[in-house]
């Protein structure tokens, strides 16, 4: 590298030299300006060599000067600590560290570089093919390929950058804000329309930045800044700058990606835009040719080397040779000598070029060297010379001194956004490139991204697409007129996918960044390879972070003239979002840690956090209380005292996440009967019942309790997990199948607070907290509720719970649960009421063998099966899931049944979930007959027990089969599904 | 620089679920002296009181504080024998408030709903996904300030993501 700004130009471009920005690249220090990219102060820095490819560790400089760049991809240390940027959309930061990457132990001497030799070893689909054997070699291999493949290093501190999402309406989105962009955006906005401008530079225009072209008698520069100061001072448009429209979705979703917004704290937005119509004014990129060693620091694009020159005054190299096939270069190169540039030759591949342009050429003492092209790039960390040969007489190579080969193998409109809405580019061969197809939503490609590549046609067509968008939505006409610009003859190119290859240990890329070779496209064909799709993944072409915007056409042509036929029939393949790379931080936004997901809370949570529990996340969110150890205690001391306190003397517990609706209307008895499998009619108010709603299938969907609280007022209490789609279901059953059926459902989950007070003394602590209604069961019998006062607050008393003991369920307004939860925890304390978390009345639920759809309700067990049969009366006229319970009667055979396990071991508590297979049944693979569905150990029966479900469960209580938990088969005898109180004598007494 | 807004609640609020078939709107609305709004559009109101649409049939009722039980009384006498229902929610939601100049950026990262005063004047309501919760917002003035009425088990949660979305916390 030379000396500080030595190929920065005496005058012009966007940059303030009266700053100079302090940076370090590969731990040298260098210096650059505002305005700069990292790849433009690099290149002004006299650094041709920036990063290693990925495969064969070639040494590779920068190639273009905007988002398609392959090869300039750097780690960014300090405190960017980002992978995979972008040199040459990234802006220079006084301070900024960044580092090459696939390089060991450094760019200039790289062991890596090995690879390079290798290649026969890693040719097209290597992964597949190289290291396949011995069988077992794989795990020495496998370490090894993974270390040397991806770019960069993941940040290792948690991302610390402030990202946010921003929902948006527009009624014309203009993705880019090149001169067709601007146009666009022009027309809409004089029509009056909502409109966002996206463009991904920090100063709008695209080209007009560095071409020497007039628009409205004015500099094309200067019109792009007067057109973007009129967008910027219209209260209806946003324009959006150092942004990119990324992704494109159905109903004209478009997701943008803000970078460094103005005026904020924020890092990065993600912009979520419904746009009614959009232009697409992407522009199109300029493509590359392929000829052997193309890869070469020093090649790159000739419009690249123009935006060097025009935006950043930077000249990329001292003396150049320029090859095209297409009739844009001439313009490009005339700049580019005008601006200072050596230009050795100037190479088109066409035999003949149009003589106007080439005399423009030649006048500047340039010499045109037509039917040629440059066959191969010499030098090895830079070129040195360019070979050049006629096509007809390729053999007569000839050597041109040069560092810089800037070529153009003609221009790719950016179909990427057109093509994610789900159409498909078509293959235009006058143009030798794809353009847009039919649109299938309210949008239109306009410009340079629909193939109309001269100026008046970018500026007519973004007009008529601002102007037509609006017309659409019934927006008036702008009363000015299209901007208007010289005349320009229109695109003339000849397609020219690769040059002769003179040698064959030579490499011609058609994809840098993955470095596939137009040679691994011609080993897959040999293959068998024919779809794009399967070329594309069998030799990764196009599957790096660039995503191959720059390869794909070339890749499309070599693999057309391989399967001799024409690029529209080889096709592209599918573009997907993002168009260019976004971090993970700006996905997740604000939604990190505790807002990653709603978590629910009662009234109640708060002081239970306080008091010391241990909390998990339940069903629909809900943070809940697993237990409440006291000092010293561990998880299952404390589960077991809770468990124990609940059935001696009592336990209290917030059952607020359980499901309520309120039911009303005429309808409601009618109602119930159908979604449940028992009868509701002779329910007494006051009263009230459990019953099982099944699915149409039979299968258990959920328990419920239903209390009966007036004529026609029901509440029903349902599962904390299962409350959400219950709602659902019924409100389906609502809304769709009985929409006549006068009931209304209201859900009132949040408005009550529920207490469970259960155990021997709970009758005790509600007489302490102040009640003064009679609770014995001769005036309040087991499911039954009533308005009482609790603690001097109105609430509704049940006589139900999940625990099998006297159980009383206080609801009150959730405005009123904290002080009746302290008052009855003071009432409770002299009689030993304990706190009870989920887990002690999971250990309850198994002794007592109540069945729980989120346990035993598999999709096979129906009600009789979980021995529930009880509750089912097929008397009914209908009901859900009756036909299917008829049907199970009907067919028969052997159905699995819900039954207790008595682990032979009492200590031993299987896995829930172990299957269950017979005594003595072979070791692999025996018959699974059943499964565990919970065990426990039970502090009230003294050892471990579980309820399983069984095949034909019932008829083998007294059994012995055996429990295939991982590890360990032990033995087990079969019970009936309750270890306490089978009479059920505590619960209704 | 955080975004210049100042945040409320959540608090309680007053509030009835209204259910009512066509058949019953009628003595309803005599009732409460205002006509029931339609789905997404402006609430509905009377002095004190406020409706919001939740549905075709079914409507949120705000009232003062002090007057739930009594409207909440008065509302099941008229309903009585009609196809329509009465439920005090009062303690089912949490009402937050968001109000000040950059209301719009906030509201705007939580919610699809366009929020531009053209489309959504002050007065408007609906319901719609906020954040990653259900809610219903009401613009109130052209501060701008809005009503957000959430599940009172996640206020605390939409609460906490204003407040980090506002750039008061991270």
């Amino acid at each position: 590298m030379s000396g500080a700004l030595s190929r920065r130009l005496p005058a012009g471009g966007d940059i303030d030299r009266s700053r100079r920005l302090r940076f370090r690249f590969n731990r040298v220090d260098l210096e650059g300006h505002p305005g700069d990219t990292l790849a433009s102060a690099l290149l002004a820095n006299g650094v041709r060599m920036v990063a290693r490819s990925f495969k064969y560790h070639r040494p590779r400089g920068i190639v273009t000067a905007g988002a398609e760049e392959p090869n300039a991809i750097v780690q960014l240390g300090g405190d960017d600590d980002e992978p995979n940027a972008r040199a040459t959309t990234l802006e220079l930061r006084d301070g900024m560290q960044a580092r090459s990457v696939n390089c060991w132990p450094g760019l200039h001497f790289d062991l890596g570089a090995l690879n390079d030799r290798l290649a026969g070893l890693l040719a097209a689909g290597f992964y597949y093919k190289t290291f396949i054997g011995p069988p077992g070699d794989w795990n020495l291999y496998g370490p090894v390929l993974r270390r040397m493949a991806g770019l960069g290093t993941a940040p290792r501190r948690r991302g610390e950058r402030t990202c946010e999402k921003r929902f948006h309406h527009c009624d014309v989105l203009v993705a880019g804000a090149g001169p067709t962009g601007l146009s666009a955006a022009l027309a809409a906005a004089r029509s009056g329309a909502r409109v966002l401008v996206v463009d991904d530079g920090p100063v709008p225009g695209g080209m007009l930045r560095e071409s020497a072209v007039e628009i409205d008698g004015m500099s094309g520069k200067e019109w792009a800044k007067q057109a973007a100061a009129e967008l910027d001072a219209s209260p209806r448009v946003t324009l959006l700058k150092r942004s990119s429209v990324v992704g494109c979705y159905d109903h004209n979703l478009f997701s943008v990606v803000e970078r460094s917004p103005p005026l904020s704290f924020v890092d990065e937005r993600l912009w979520k835009v419904r746009a009614r119509r959009a232009v697409l004014a992407t522009g199109a990129s300029e493509r590359p040719l392929v000829f052997a060693d193309n890869d070469r620091p020093g090649v790159m694009t000739a419009s690249a080397a123009l935006a060097y020159i025009g935006r950043y005054a930077v000249r990329p190299g001292a003396r150049a040779v320029a090859v095209t096939n297409n009739s844009s270069t001439y313009a490009i190169v005339r700049a580019l000598v005008d601006a200072g540039l050596e230009v050795a030759a100037f190479v088109d591949a066409r035999p003949q070029p149009p003589p106007a342009l080439a005399r423009e050429i030649e006048s500047r003492g340039v010499e045109v060297v037509a039917g040629s092209a440059v066959l191969r790039a010499l030098g090895a960390r830079g070129v040195r010379a360019a070979e050049v040969a006629s096509l007809a007489r390729p053999r007569e190579r000839r050597r041109i001194a040069c560092d810089l080969v800037l070529c153009s193998g003609g221009w790719d409109p950016r179909v990427h956004l057109h093509s994610q809405s789900g159409a498909r580019p078509r293959y235009q061969p006058r143009l030798a490139c794809f353009v847009p197809g039919e649109s299938t939503l309210p949008q239109r490609s306009a410009g340079a991204a629909n193939g109309a590549f001269a100026l008046r046609d970018c500026l007519r067509e973004g007009w008529e697409a601002g102007v037509e968008a609006c017309r659409d939505l019934g927006f008036g006409t702008p009363t000015a007129e299209v901007p208007q610009c010289s005349d320009e003859a229109p695109l003339e190119i000849e397609a020219h996918w690769e040059s002769p290859v003179p040698a064959a240990r030579c490499k011609a890329f058609v994809d840098l960044q993955n470095d596939v070779t137009s040679e691994d496209l011609r080993q897959s064909v040999v293959e068998g390879f024919r779809s794009v799709e399967h070329v594309k993944r069998y030799t990764t072409a196009g599957m790096g972070t660039d995503q191959g915007k720059l390869g794909n056409a070339n890749v499309i042509g070599v693999l057309s003239r391989a399967l001799s036929c024409e690029p529209g029939e080889v096709g592209t393949t599918t573009y997907r979002p993002p168009y260019v790379p976004i971090s993970f931080d700006t996905i997740a936004g604000r939604e990190r840690g505790e807002l990653v997901l709603p978590a629910r809370r009662t009234a109640l949570t708060d002081w239970i956090e306080n008091a010391g529990a241990v909390m998990f996340e339940a069903g629909a969110g809900y943070r809940r209380p697993l237990y409440f150890p006291k000092a010293g205690e561990d998880m299952a001391a404390a589960v077991a005292r809770e468990a124990l306190a609940c059935r001696t003397s009592a336990g209290i517990y917030d059952g607020s996440p359980l499901g309520k609706f309120e039911l009303r209307g005429t309808g409601a008895v009618t109602f119930l009967e159908r979604i449940h499998a028992n009868r509701w009619g002779d329910l007494a108010v006051g009263r009230g019942r459990f019953g099982w709603m099944l699915r149409e299938d039979g299968r258990l969907l959920d328990d419920a309790v239903t209390f009966r609280l007036g004529e026609e007022r029901y509440l029903m209490f349902v599962g904390t997990g299962a409350a959400l789609h219950v709602e659902a279901h019924l409100e389906r059953l609502l809304q769709l199948e009985w929409p006549g059926l006068p009931v209304f459902l209201t859900v009132v989950t949040s408005q009550w607070t529920n207490i469970c007070v259960c155990g021997p003394r709970a009758r005790e602590v509600l007489g302490s907290a102040g009640v003064e209604d009679d609770l014995d069961t001769s005036a309040l019998p087991f499911l039954t509720m009533r308005e009482m006062r609790v603690a001097g607050v109105p609430a509704l008393v049940a006589r139900a719970g999940y625990t099998g003991e006297l159980s009383f369920e206080v609801n009150v307004r959730a405005r009123d649960g904290l002080a009746v939860w302290k008052a009855l925890l003071r009432a409770g304390e002299p009689l030993g009421l304990t706190l009870v978390g989920s887990e002690a009345s999971m250990v309850m639920r198994c002794e007592k063998g109540f069945v729980s759809a989120g346990f035993e309700g598999d999709g096979i067990v129906n009600p009789c099966d979980a021995g529930y049969g009880w509750a089912v009366d097929m008397s009914k006229e209908d009901f859900i899931g009756r036909r299917s319970l008829a049907r199970d009667a009907k067919v028969g055979g052997i159905r699995p049944k819900v039954v207790g396990l008595l682990p032979e071991d009492a200590t031993f508590v299987p896995p829930d979930g172990s299957p269950l297979v017979e005594s003595g049944a072979p070791i692999d693979s025996p018959p699974v007959i059943g499964y565990v569905s919970q065990a426990c150990h039970s502090p009230n029966v003294g050892r471990a027990i579980a309820l399983a479900v069984l095949d034909d469960g019932r008829r083998r209580i007294g059994e012995r089969i055996e429990v295939a938990a991982i590890g360990r088969r032990a033995a087990a005898l079969v019970t009936r599904p309750c270890f306490v109180d089978a009479a059920g004598t505590r619960m209704r007494d | 620089m955080p975004y210049r807004v100042t945040l409320h609640g959540p608090e309680r609020a007053s509030l009835i679920n209204l259910r009512a078939r066509a058949e019953a709107r009628a003595p309803i609305e005599s009732e409460l002296g205002f006509a029931l709004p339609a789905p997404s559009g402006p609430a509905t109101g009377n002095g004190g009181t406020l409706a919001f649409a939740l549905g075709p049939d079914e409507w949120l009722f705000r009232t003062p504080l002090s007057d739930e039980d009594e409207w909440l009384r008065r509302l099941e006498a008229i309903l009585a024998g009609r196809p329509a229902s009465a439920v005090l929610v009062s303690d089912a939601y949490g009402v937050l408030q968001v109000a000040g100049h950059d209301s719009l950026q906030v509201l705007a990262q939580a919610t699809g709903v366009d929020l531009d005063p053209e489309t959504f004047p002050t007065g408007y309501a609906t319901r719609a996904a906020f954040a990653k919760v259900s809610a219903i917002l009401h613009r109130l003035d052209d501060r701008p300030s809005f009503a957000l009425y959430v599940d009172s088990a996640l206020a605390d949660y939409a609460s906490r993501w204003l407040e980090v979305s506002s750039g008061g916390a991270s």
